[in-house]
């Protein structure tokens, strides 16, 4: 595989992809662009595929990449978002991804996209099924930092969307 | 690993889930073009290079331009040249060592000439530069 067995890789694109694409659309939050970014991460690991030591999982190692690369991606939207508008502000609408999604979809989407960078990333990634400790590599911090950021950004989406009784089980 | 019993946390799974495109393997495969890690690196340096050297050759085209802007005028103008005779000429004067015509091609050909230098260097570095990476 790591010389070069495309269909090897393919299998592996097969294999985390989805759970990969939900990661960075979920950090990006805008649908288009995280097409891009994904292709842009996958290109990335191939050429990376070298320096995998095999000590970590795979899926941790690529989503460490993935994680990494779209918090960039997300940043570098959110500084030609800023030019555009010549606003300063973290925000930016997902508006591409508010306009195709329907309903409560686009709704979560709406609420997401004006998180601070840093409590998306923590959140998309609990969401995801990533372990606390797996997240807090991902985004390189402190676990404890990744329980603020998910407690923080749980309460923003639960205000934005139905309500602080939202997200308690009910 | 771990559950995902938060319906919040659950409900941005699927959010997430439905707008996300699903994963092009062939096209990502494609992109890649068989290539190995190792001649994908290679490309990438490749790239890196060819930029650092378009770089460094506008840097090089500024440089020579603003030594250009630059450079020392000649000490008498042409303008110069054709008045002062006529104004400090007299009878008794002896005659100048140059006509006025003279005077005045004389700073304007080293010039043309410098200029002439100088965009045949300029010419010629943006063909081996530019002409060189295509």
């Amino acid at each position: 595989m790591r010389d070069g067995d495309a269909d090897g890789f393919a299998v592996l694109v097969e294999r985390h992809g989805p759970a990969l694409s939900r990661l960075v659309t979920g950090l990006v939050a805008d649908p288009h662009a995280a097409d891009d970014v994904v292709q842009e991460i996958w290109i990335l690991v191939y050429r990376r595929l070298d320096t995998f030591r095999f000590q970590a999982p795979f899926r941790a190692w690529l989503f460490r990449i993935a994680a990494r690369e779209a918090v960039t991606a997300r940043n570098r939207l959110r500084t030609l978002w800023r030019r555009m508008t010549s606003t300063d502000t973290d925000r930016m609408p997902a508006s591409s991804g508010r306009a195709e999604a329907a309903g409560e979809v686009s709704d979560v989407l709406g609420a997401l996209a004006i998180l601070p960078t840093s409590e998306r990333a923590a959140l998309v990634m609990i969401a995801e099924g990533f372990s606390y400790a797996e997240a807090a590599e991902a985004l390189s911090c402190p676990i404890g930092t990744i329980s603020v950021r998910v407690h923080r950004a749980r309460e923003k989406l639960a205000r934005r969307l139905d309500g602080p009784s939202t997200g308690e089980g009910s | 690993m771990t559950e995902r019993p938060d319906p919040l946390l659950a409900e941005v799974h699927d959010a997430l889930a439905r707008v996300t495109p699903s994963t092009d393997a062939t096209a990502i495969l494609a992109q890649i073009g068989g290539r190995s890690p190792a001649q994908m690196a290679d490309v990438s340096r490749a790239r890196g290079l060819r930029a650092a050297t378009v770089a460094a050759a506008v840097v090089l085209v500024g440089l020579l331009f603003a030594a250009r802007i630059h450079a020392p005028l000649p000490s008498q103008s042409p303008v110069a040249a054709i008045t002062a005779p006529l104004s400090t000429t007299s009878p008794s004067a002896s005659p100048p060592s140059a006509s006025p015509l003279m005077r005045l091609a004389a700073p304007s050909l080293a010039a043309a000439e410098e200029e002439d230098d100088l965009t045949s260097e300029v010419a010629l570095l943006s063909a081996v530069v530019f002409g060189g990476i295509r």
